[in-house]
């Protein structure tokens, strides 16, 4: 990721390539979305509450500043 | 004191290892908002005369995203570090006291920075399925500071809490 704020060795700043747009969804839904800037710190470890009533699958997507996309997909099993 | 019997090397190490474990234990708090106890505090970032570059206010930081609504100093949680030796990843842990039913829940929670070059650090919508408005992550803080979490309800009011930090080393300049 790129903060933005460095220069390259030609003195020229280096775009800004931060995650800026993250979703969770549980059983088809989005559950949870996180718009982060520059502010979070690299491998920012983000957690948060997920009520699991069922069985499904969790997905995580994100897209980045340069419109690189992410997505990790996990099967929650609810017992 | 150093003896001809206890080298200066040991008690140096001595003293090193009683302040590292004071400052470990005591680098752990609970945020309280000052305007939430009616108290004028200095902050500590001024105290600490660390107050290079233009600090926002409270009302800076809040009103763009607010936009008039009720504002409660009371209800918000946060959880992070007195004093941050680097500022380029700071763990900072945000609750809010809620039900988080269908009818009363947190809609939105943002972290507002005072210092950083970009205020709104992050935005988040919440919902409830998540079942508790919790939650966690490591910021990237310009210096010495105070960190807003605002929380807005379902019922269009807004609950916010103020942390306040002091940041040995800058965050911005890194290679990561």
């Amino acid at each position: 990721m790129e903060t933005g704020y460095l220069l390259d060795v030609n003195n020229q700043r280096i775009a800004r390539n931060v995650i800026n747009d993250m979703r969770c969804t549980y059983l088809g839904q989005e559950v949870f979305r996180i718009e982060p800037s520059s502010g979070l710190s690299a491998n920012p470890y983000v957690e948060f509450f997920l009520r699991a009533t069922q069985t499904g699958e969790i997905a995580i997507d994100w897209v980045d500043d340069r419109g690189e996309r992410g997505q990790v997909k996990r099967t929650l099993t609810v017992v | 004191m150093p003896t001809p019997a206890t080298p200066r090397r040991d008690w140096l190490r001595a003293c090193l290892c009683a302040s590292a474990w004071t400052a470990w234990r005591g680098a752990w708090t609970t945020g309280v908002g000052s305007a939430a106890l009616g108290l004028s505090t200095v902050p500590l970032a001024q105290a600490q005369g660390m107050v290079s570059g233009k600090l926002l206010s409270l009302r800076d930081m809040i009103d763009p995203i607010v936009a008039g609504a009720r504002v409660v100093p009371s209800g918000v949680h946060i959880e992070t570090l007195i004093l941050a030796d680097n500022g380029l990843s700071v763990p900072f842990r945000v609750w809010v006291d809620s039900p988080m039913t269908a009818q009363d829940h947190v809609t939105d929670l943002w972290l507002l920075s005072q210092r950083n070059p970009v205020t709104v650090m992050a935005k988040m919508h919440l919902g409830p399925h998540l079942g508790r408005a919790e939650f966690s992550t490591r910021v990237r803080l310009a210096g010495g500071q105070q960190l807003v979490a605002l929380a807005r309800l379902s019922s269009g009011e807004f609950r916010y809490q103020v942390a306040d930090l002091i940041v040995t080393e800058a965050g911005c300049v890194d290679g990561s």
